[in-house]
């Protein structure tokens, strides 16, 4: 863990999550998530439907 | 998402040009994403998921970029792989669980339960603020 005062890691990863199962492979969700100097700062799960409507869980 | 001690000294060697044979770049070449179903606690001593094992992605093409503070790493992983639970990530410098110094290790609880039927892109974003 980072134990400087004035310097810090703020890392931002994001899964973006193909589904094989049909004929042709399309993105069904896309995780994102922050932590700030290892800490979790946020994470939202976005599924996508397949008709291009998506659904945000906080 | 905390530093680890050994890539902390990794950083600390490259920027004086003294890192040792273990203490290599994470670039083109070098950064290696792995994930685990590991659930074991953080110690920023470890430099590896443990008994439970991970999978590793090579960086695609063009990866790590940088701009300016901020680095942005990127592997894949097929329908073929790491289907289990993911409950860790680990940014490492080598391909081998027991060489390299990794960088960063991840812990949040599932954040996906991969199937053969899925593949996922993973990018991470490393900002280094002040």
């Amino acid at each position: 863990m980072i134990d400087a005062s004035n310097v810090g890691v703020r890392v931002r990863t994001e899964l973006v999550v193909k589904d094989h199962s049909g004929p042709v492979p399309r993105v069904v969700e896309i995780i994102e998530i922050i932590t700030v100097n290892g800490r979790l700062f946020s994470r939202v799960s976005r599924r996508i439907e397949a008709e291009g409507e998506s659904h945000a869980d906080h | 998402m905390p530093i680890i001690r050994a890539g902390r000294d990794t950083v600390a060697g490259l920027i004086v040009g003294t890192a040792v044979a273990a203490e290599r770049k994470y670039d083109s070449t070098g950064a290696v994403i792995w994930v685990s179903s590991s659930t074991a606690g953080h110690n920023p001593a470890t430099t590896w998921f443990g008994s439970a094992g991970g999978v590793a992605s090579t960086m695609e093409a063009t990866y790590p970029l940088r701009a300016t503070n901020i680095l942005q790493f990127r592997g894949g992983y097929t329908t073929g792989q790491a289907n289990f639970e993911w409950n860790q990530w680990l940014l490492h410098n080598a391909s081998q669980s027991d060489s390299g110094n990794p960088l960063l290790m991840s812990l949040q609880s599932c954040f996906i339960q991969k199937t053969n039927q899925q593949s996922v892109q993973f990018t991470t974003c490393v900002t280094i603020t002040t």
